[in-house]
């Protein structure tokens, strides 16, 4: 047999077959999948239009319903959606199901979070950044509406075979440069289309010796390089983060790349010689070095630390680290937006969100926000903002007349106090 | 979309990288009604020539002419359906990115033709007549073949995933 990567090991064991080739369509089993506010008053409405008012799911315990893009409501419309997910929850007896309220938060955040990604596992959403799980070894996809109709009633979905893009990072980061830096750089060799259709499997010492939170912000902006997915070998950090998440125990069974494995490239990095990143507008892919940032005095109106990228434990540790006892720039604004309820309240028992407080900024409940410029934090005419999030698209943030740069929440954290971008 | 066997109108040209933010913005979610999707289908894709024709809210243009990687970005539905609600039924680009192209093929909405074309901004307004049956394409005369849907060419026939499924597992 072939020697096969982790990603064709996953999508055959799926299928039920030996081994898959790139370029086949497979048809793989579902192991656990989600859907979010968006889509699923629309997914219910077709559900029982199109499979009958008394169908069932396939399995309702590998489904998760999070409200994270329109909440708390804008709108009655926005309103609308919660209560169509509330009501499927129900009807459909769904236990994964995260509204509003006590323990809530970005959909892939808590993915992780709950333990609904395991290693070797098919694990699918419908948003673009579900690639994150290949933090944890699994195959995770974003997929559209109608997949996911079809998954809620059958349990798999078609997928074409990828080809694997070995990104190889090697040795130990300098101080103040992190993963945010790494995928940026990677996004920029490779170009939003470079990884199209084909998976990045990230290798080398300096992912080995990565935390589990910086694992996800390197899967999960994978796709800003049109990948299908992210994925990386297990890791004792990855390890802690999974026996962390959840009180019961889950089996589970991680996947290696064969030694002898044929990449169709190779990319390597010494992360010795990264500095820190930042996108500039409009496209993630437009990645500059903080040198050449510095040396143009680009005045930021706001920072935005959220979204599913940049907004974790650890990515608001590094902006309190840097923040704390210190003021904002004058006419800043410094928005921060925890990923989830639990990171919300840990940074209140850690003194954290006091700290932030103090030195100006603005604290937001969980949510997607204004990563995707639905609301809170909408940009004027000719404004700058500095974000953590994955993507600066014109509009993105809500405002077609407006610039998004993107960095890590270090750069993001001495920015806010500088009120240039600044490391 | 296997019905149509003959798709005839104006061409429109969008270059390459253009993502599903610019199709149908976030800032308009919820997309309460098809028509206002349709109203706002590729609003923020800077063009001279807009792809809705703002006194109509519709599109005049049936055929997109795009680059590479088009629908990269969001995985949301709203962005092929604004496209097709404001009149468009083909996008023959370059290349495609992987969910807007799986939302094309598994909502039936969008027939997305993977073809590496020449034409630029000039095909703008021009009549263009597709031959879903046959797989080709006319321009100035000009007659162009693309290759079928391979594999998946049992989805795009069905008209979709959904009634794939039906078709195949009598669910």
């Amino acid at each position: 047999m072939k020697p096969q990567s982790m990603t064709h090991k996953i999508l055959a064991r799926a299928t039920g077959k030996k081994s898959v080739s790139p370029g086949e369509i497979v048809t793989a089993k579902v192991d656990m999948c989600f859907a979010h506010d968006p889509v699923v008053k629309y997914l219910r409405q077709y559900f029982y239009e199109e499979f009958g008012k008394d169908a069932r799911v396939w399995d309702a315990s590998r489904i998760a319903l999070f409200q994270d893009h329109l909440v708390p409501a804008k709108d009655s419309a926005s309103r609308s959606l919660a209560i169509a997910m509330g009501n499927f929850a129900e009807e459909q007896k769904i236990p994964h199901y995260y509204p509003y309220g006590k323990d809530y938060g970005i959909c892939h955040i808590m993915m992780c979070e709950k333990g609904h990604v395991l290693p070797g596992e098919v694990v699918l959403g419908t948003d673009s950044h579900s690639v994150t799980y290949g933090a944890f070894n699994a195959f995770g996809t974003g997929v559209g509406f109608e997949d996911m109709l079809n998954v809620f009633k059958t349990g798999e979905l078609w997928f074409r075979v990828p080809e694997i893009i070995e990104v190889r990072i090697e040795g130990e980061l300098r101080p103040g440069v992190v993963a945010k830096d790494i995928i940026l750089k990677v996004i920029g060799e490779l170009g939003m289309g470079g990884a199209s259709y084909k998976t990045l499997e990230f290798t080398g010492s300096t992912i080995e010796a990565m935390s589990a939170e910086e694992r996800m912000t390197m899967c999960n902006m994978s796709v800003e390089a049109g990948a299908k997915n992210g994925i990386m070998a297990m890791s004792d950090a990855a390890e802690k983060y999974l026996a962390d998440a959840t009180d019961k125990p889950h089996p589970y069974d991680p996947v290696t790349t064969d030694s002898n494995f044929e990449y169709i490239r190779s990319l390597l990095l010494r992360a010795e010689n990264i500095e820190p990143m930042v996108a500039y507008p409009h496209t993630p892919d437009n990645v500059h070095s903080i040198s050449k940032a510095k040396s143009e005095s680009i005045r930021i109106n706001q920072v935005y630390i959220g979204s599913c990228t940049g907004a974790k434990m650890n990515d608001i540790v590094m902006v309190h680290d840097i923040i704390k006892g210190k003021k904002l720039a004058d006419g800043l604004q410094l928005i921060v937006v925890p990923a989830t309820s639990s990171i919300y309240r840990q940074m209140i028992s850690d003194g954290i969100s006091s700290d932030l407080l103090d030195a100006g900024a603005v604290i937001e409940s969980p949510g997607c926000k204004a990563c995707y410029g639905a609301h809170g934090g909408v940009l004027g005419d000719g404004e700058n903002c500095l974000s953590t999030t994955n993507r600066n698209f014109r509009g993105r943030m809500g405002n077609p007349k407006s610039f998004v740069y993107l960095s890590s929440p270090f750069i993001a954290a001495q920015s806010a106090l500088s009120g240039y971008i600044t490391d | 979309m296997n019905k149509i066997n003959i798709i005839e109108g104006k061409a429109f040209y969008c270059g390459d990288l253009v993502n599903t933010d610019v199709m149908s913005p976030g800032r308009f979610e919820p997309y309460e009604s098809n028509e206002l999707l349709a109203s706002i289908a590729l609003i923020d894709y800077e063009s001279e020539i807009p792809f809705v024709d703002p006194a109509t809210k519709r599109s005049p243009f049936t055929i997109i002419f795009a680059g590479h990687e088009f629908g990269c970005g969001s995985s949301r539905d709203s962005a092929p359906s604004a496209l097709a609600y404001a009149g468009a039924k083909i996008v023959i680009a370059r290349s495609f990115a992987r969910i807007f192209y799986r939302n094309c093929i598994n909502m039936g909405v969008l027939l997305p033709v993977t073809y590496d074309h020449s034409f630029d901004e000039s095909v703008i307004g021009k009549n263009v007549e597709v031959n879903v049956l046959d797989r080709t394409f006319t321009v100035d005369g000009e007659i162009y073949s693309y290759s079928d849907f391979g594999p998946i060419k049992d989805i795009v026939e069905a008209g979709g995933l959904t009634p794939f499924n039906k078709l195949s597992t009598g669910m």
